[in-house]
């Protein structure tokens, strides 16, 4: 696979030559000046091909969950001229990149991932990820919020994210085959309506983790009447979310050493997310 | 005396309880929720069973639950002050041991915040205090 010299080997900022020509608010040369960009980069150029299927789990590296969780497809330069239109806020079109390349199922096989810098301009640089889907939008955002993620340590984030998404569908699955009396009493089965908002629900744990680059802390365990709870707590803040069929029932506590919560509250899917929020604001 | 009825024990503040605790409870070295786990419907023999320590030795109670349960131990002012009951109740398959069995009782009247504030708050204090950790990968079914 070519190796685009344009690429920093090292983390530090560098000014690369813009090959773009013909923009007129564009400066002749570039900052590239963020670190995990550059790692990010660096490795994948060591992948040996342009399309590499990776199974996503806790012991991947960081890029392949990456992928993983955002589908996010950024491909090799495969040669000079990639460069085509650029813009804040905007995906840059792929006619010069690599092909064959396709999009995966959530949480599945991860495609290939490789990384390509586009254009520089003073001040900020556009166009990190090729294509993206919605998930991969949620996580990179804009140029200024792709800023304040690097600023907060992206690679970490995301790959706390998906261990933490891998762990608590682990454990949904696990807890979905559980028969009845599984405490050695009367408990009941779990339904396949809770199993499956549970799993919308861990979806939107995701989402909301990642919009906030923040990570509640949340753990997953049944109840003896066949619901399942999630235990989330962030900083100074306690969640239940308590899945019953569609129904989830939300109890929130701040701080953490107070007995009384703040609230009960019965709602849905749709409902959840405020809560959510709240945790992780 | 042969055939005399032991009164009920007198259980103070400051005695201590065992919980079991089912290794389905129990998510990554941490106690959920779900070790009390409460309804207002619960009858008297739904209620959470617990071991009272001064009549029952740790090794002896945790013998008595399943396989990979563990065992967490509170002081039996937190029920008290939660407004719960505790109420001893002879559970003779614990043999010799019967009277150390008793119930915590006294929340079907409340609602289900409320609910969720003694289930959040008697999870803590077994959390506070795991005396043998349960063994997850063990069967969750009990003995008792």
């Amino acid at each position: 696979m070519s190796v685009n010299r344009l690429l920093p080997s090292d983390s530090e900022a560098l000014r690369v030559p813009l090959l773009a020509q013909g923009y007129e608010d564009v400066a002749p040369w570039g900052f590239y000046r963020k670190r995990k960009i550059a790692s990010f980069f660096r490795e994948v150029n060591e992948i040996p091909n342009a399309t590499l299927a990776i199974n996503v789990s806790a012991s991947a590296g960081w890029i392949s969950q990456l992928a993983g969780i955002t589908n996010v497809a950024v491909q090799v330069a495969s040669g000079a001229g990639f460069i085509e239109e650029a813009g804040v806020n905007k995906f840059i079109a792929t006619r010069a990149y690599s092909e064959g390349y396709q999009w995966i199922s959530y949480g599945q096989i991860a495609q290939l991932v490789s990384g390509v810098p586009e254009v520089y301009r003073q001040d900020y640089f556009s166009g990190i990820v090729s294509n993206a889907n919605r998930e991969a939008i949620t996580l990179l955002g804009s140029v200024q919020q792709l800023t304040t993620i690097e600023t907060v340590d992206a690679a970490s984030l995301a790959q706390r994210v998906v261990i933490q998404e891998h762990s608590l569908s682990t454990q949904l699955r696990r807890l979905r085959k559980l028969g009845d009396g599984w405490d050695g009493e009367k408990a009941s089965h779990i339904s396949e309506e809770t199993g499956s908002t549970a799993e919308a629900l861990i979806e939107q744990l995701l989402q909301v983790s990642l919009s906030n680059l923040a990570i509640p802390n949340a753990r997953l365990g049944p109840l003896p009447d066949g619901t399942l709870r999630f235990e989330c707590t962030y900083l100074s803040k306690e969640l239940f979310l308590t899945v019953s069929d569609k129904t989830v029932e939300v109890q929130k506590w701040q701080p953490l050493d107070s007995v009384e919560s703040l609230g009960y509250w019965e709602t849905d899917l749709q409902g959840i997310r405020e809560h959510l929020e709240w945790l992780v604001r | 005396m042969a055939g005399e009825v032991a009164p009920p024990p007198v259980l103070v503040p400051t005695d201590s309880l065992y919980r079991g605790i089912n290794p389905q409870f129990y998510e990554n070295g941490v106690v959920l929720s779900g070790v009390f786990c409460l309804k207002k419907r619960d009858t008297l023999e739904d209620s959470p069973s617990v071991g009272i320590e001064k009549l029952i030795s740790l090794d002896k109670f945790h013998s008595l639950m399943g396989t990979g349960w563990g065992v967490g131990q509170f002081p039996v002012s937190v029920p008290k002050n939660l407004g719960l009951t505790l109420h001893p109740f002879p559970h003779l398959p614990w043999g010799e041991y019967a009277d150390a069995h008793a119930l915590i009782t006294g929340y079907q009247s409340l609602g289900k915040k409320k609910l969720g504030d003694v289930e959040r708050a008697l999870r803590d204090a077994v959390r506070q205090n795991v005396r043998i950790p349960p063994v997850t990968s063990a069967s969750p079914y009990a003995s008792i």
